[in-house]
Formats: C-alpha cells, sequence, structure tokens
C-alpha cells in the first residue's frame, strides 16, 4: 500500500488541508476545558481492581491494611464502568445512563455513573433536560451519581425532566 | 526517578505511600493535562476523555516501575492511552454522538466564518472515522510522530499505518469541501 505517497517528513511541507487539520486538533484541543486528575483517586481504583483480581484472602489483608473504604465503595458501587470491565456495555450501567432522543430517531446516551452534581447537570443542560435532584443513602461516594430517572433504555427528549438520586453519604 | 524501579514486590506499594507514589503524582501534576488534550481529539467528548485519561492512568500505577524504567514514560503512557482507546473504542464512540449533534445546533452551517467552519468540519470528519484511522492521523498530526512510532506505538507495521493514514487522508478530504480560501495548491498537491 506505498502507491501513496504516505506524507510529506516536515512541516514545512504540510499541504494546507494537512495545516488546516493540525490547526483544527489544537484548536479543539485547547479549548476544552481540562479537568482535574485526583491521584489519590486513581491509587484508589487501581488498587481496587487489583483487589478485585486477586483471591479473597488477599481482599481481607487489603482491609486490614486500610483499603477498607475502597473495598467498601467498590461493592456498593459495582455497577460503575471502570469495575464492569469486559461487561462493560448498556446492561450494567443503564440505571446511570439518560438516553436522549435525537432529530431523525437516533438516541444518544448520557452516561452519569461516577459524575457528581456539578458535572451530572452540566451534560444534563447540554442536551437541553431539566433536571431534579434527590439525595438516597448509600456507601458510595457522597455526592455521586447513583441512579436516574428515567433511565435507559427508556428515552427522554429536550425539555424532559430527568431526576438524578445522588449519594447522600 | 529511576531510583524505584528497584522497589519491592507488587504487595509493596499496597501498603501505603511508598517513593513510587510520589513519582506518580508529579506525574499525574504534570502531564495529566496534555494527555487530556491528546484523549480530547481521540475521543470527541469531554467526559469519554476524562475517562480515558482515568483509566490510562490507572493502568500506568499499576505498571509504574515499568513506565518509569522508560527513556520516555511519557510516551509509553501515551501508548497506553491510544491502545486503550483502540481496545474500547465502542465505550468511547458511542458517547462521541452526543457532542456532535450538540456542536451541530450551535453553529450554522453557512457561517460567515468560513475558516472555523472548516475546522469544525475536519474535527467532525476526523470523529467520523474509525477508530484505528483516527489514532493514526492523531499521532502523526497531534503528536507529530513519524510513521515509524506509529507503528511502535500501536504494534502494526508501518506498512499498515501509512495504508491507514492514506485511506484516513482520503476521507477527510472526501467529506471535506475544499478549503475556501487559500487552496489552489490543494488541489494540486491534495492528490498526490
Amino acid at each position: 500500500m506505498t502507491s501513496y505517497d504516505s506524507r510529506p517528513s516536515g512541516d514545512s511541507g504540510y499541504t494546507p488541508l494537512e495545516e488546516e487539520l493540525v490547526r483544527a486538533m489544537h484548536g479543539f484541543a485547547g479549548a476544552a476545558d481540562v479537568p482535574r486528575f485526583d491521584t489519590d483517586r486513581v491509587v484508589r481504583r487501581s488498587r481496587r481492581k487489583r483487589a478485585t483480581a486477586m483471591a479473597g484472602g488477599a481482599a481481607a489483608v487489603l482491609l486490614a491494611i486500610g483499603g477498607g473504604t475502597a473495598l467498601a465503595t467498590s461493592v456498593t458501587r459495582g455497577p460503575e464502568p471502570l469495575n464492569a470491565t469486559s461487561a462493560a456495555t448498556t446492561g450494567d450501567r443503564n440505571h446511570t445512563t439518560v438516553l436522549l432522543g435525537l432529530p431523525g430517531g437516533h438516541s444518544a446516551p448520557i452516561r452519569l455513573a461516577g459524575n457528581d452534581e456539578t458535572l451530572a447537570k452540566a451534560a444534563l443542560a447540554k442536551g437541553g433536560l431539566k433536571i431534579g435532584f434527590v439525595k438516597a443513602a448509600c456507601d458510595g461516594k457522597p455526592g455521586s451519581v447513583i441512579a436516574v430517572s428515567p433511565h435507559a433504555p427508556t428515552v427522554v427528549h429536550k425539555g424532559d425532566t430527568v431526576t438524578v438520586t445522588l449519594c447522600a453519604g | 526517578m529511576l531510583g524505584l524501579s528497584t522497589e519491592g514486590k507488587p504487595g509493596a506499594d499496597l501498603g501505603g505511600a511508598g517513593s513510587a507514589e510520589i513519582d506518580f503524582h508529579d506525574f499525574v501534576a504534570a502531564r495529566s493535562s496534555a494527555l487530556f488534550r491528546g484523549a480530547f481529539v481521540l475521543t470527541g467528548d469531554r467526559e469519554a476523555a476524562e475517562d480515558l485519561v482515568q483509566e490510562t492512568l490507572e493502568r500506568a500505577y499499576r505498571k509504574w516501575r515499568t513506565v518509569v524504567a522508560q527513556d520516555a514514560p511519557d510516551a509509553y503512557v501515551r501508548r497506553i492511552m491510544v491502545n486503550l482507546a483502540n481496545d474500547r473504542w465502542r465505550r468511547f464512540r458511542r458517547v462521541v454522538v452526543v457532542e456532535y449533534q450538540d456542536t451541530g445546533d450551535g453553529a450554522a452551517p453557512g457561517d460567515e466564518y468560513g475558516r472555523i467552519d472548516n475546522r469544525d468540519q475536519l474535527i467532525r470528519a476526523l470523529l467520523c472515522l474509525p477508530m484505528r484511522m483516527r489514532t493514526v492521523v492523531v499521532l502523526r498530526y497531534f503528536h507529530d510522530l513519524s510513521d515509524a512510532e506509529i507503528a511502535a506505538d500501536l504494534k502494526i507495521s508501518p506498512g499498515t499505518v501509512r495504508s491507514q493514514f492514506a485511506r484516513a487522508m482520503e476521507k477527510l478530504r472526501s467529506q471535506v469541501p475544499p478549503l475556501s480560501g487559500p487552496s489552489p495548491r490543494q488541489l494540486t498537491e491534495g492528490r498526490r
């Protein structure tokens, strides 16, 4: 497949399309509001995953070490995307996913699992949805979305009201 | 930074904040926004990009000793990320639709700001490419990698990189109308 001349080798050799593409990508990326990545959360989650991969006995050790909260969350927040690795498609996470109906009979999922109130509000507002928040007791991370109603597979439309249940802690 | 590659067995860092953890913190503080921008170009969606970076960082943390033993930990982590994006393509693809329906509402197609329109359209076209092609394009133009580097990152042959790349550019060209302004050069060079 080398019949196409692959590409110019230096920046100077870019075609206008390529130059435009580079600018477009950088513009697009630069416009994004970068979230903060919480190292502790990363560390906690990767330990949790490692723990789930280990045998039960190892889990007990982890508990003793003080990963108690992490383990507890992994149990109560089962449907979270990162835990549901391979089986992770719609099924598990339906109750935290809003299915937004779009013109032309399409629909797009808005996944809220693991989001907090601000993120959920922003995501739903973007889809033109009205939002009501309620809180419910849970053992997960306080303030995180634990359920939404109506949720997938029910399709909602612009202007509809969606009720989001947040973890009260 | 490299010293910690000698740290003990996997169980050791389960215990508490070892030196590995400190360096990992530094890495996240310094590099996560760049990673995020790369993820954002790749997925086209903030939420999906955040997920992707989060998961990439988790993997990097689990293999942290391998990561810091690299000449270029940055590149290694980016490699984790693009491969993750390729593997989990379905998961990330579905979110893109939301984003793109949204911006579609916002920007009128016949906008007078032709250039912005063009870029917007280019991004759309890019996000319509199959993930593998898109990855190649993003690595080439956003991360400025050579064919050989891309091939190494994706564990495919340079020939495959070139063919994917050529097909991707064909598609972009066909989906984006000729650039309105300075395009005479493109007509000749564009076909190649």
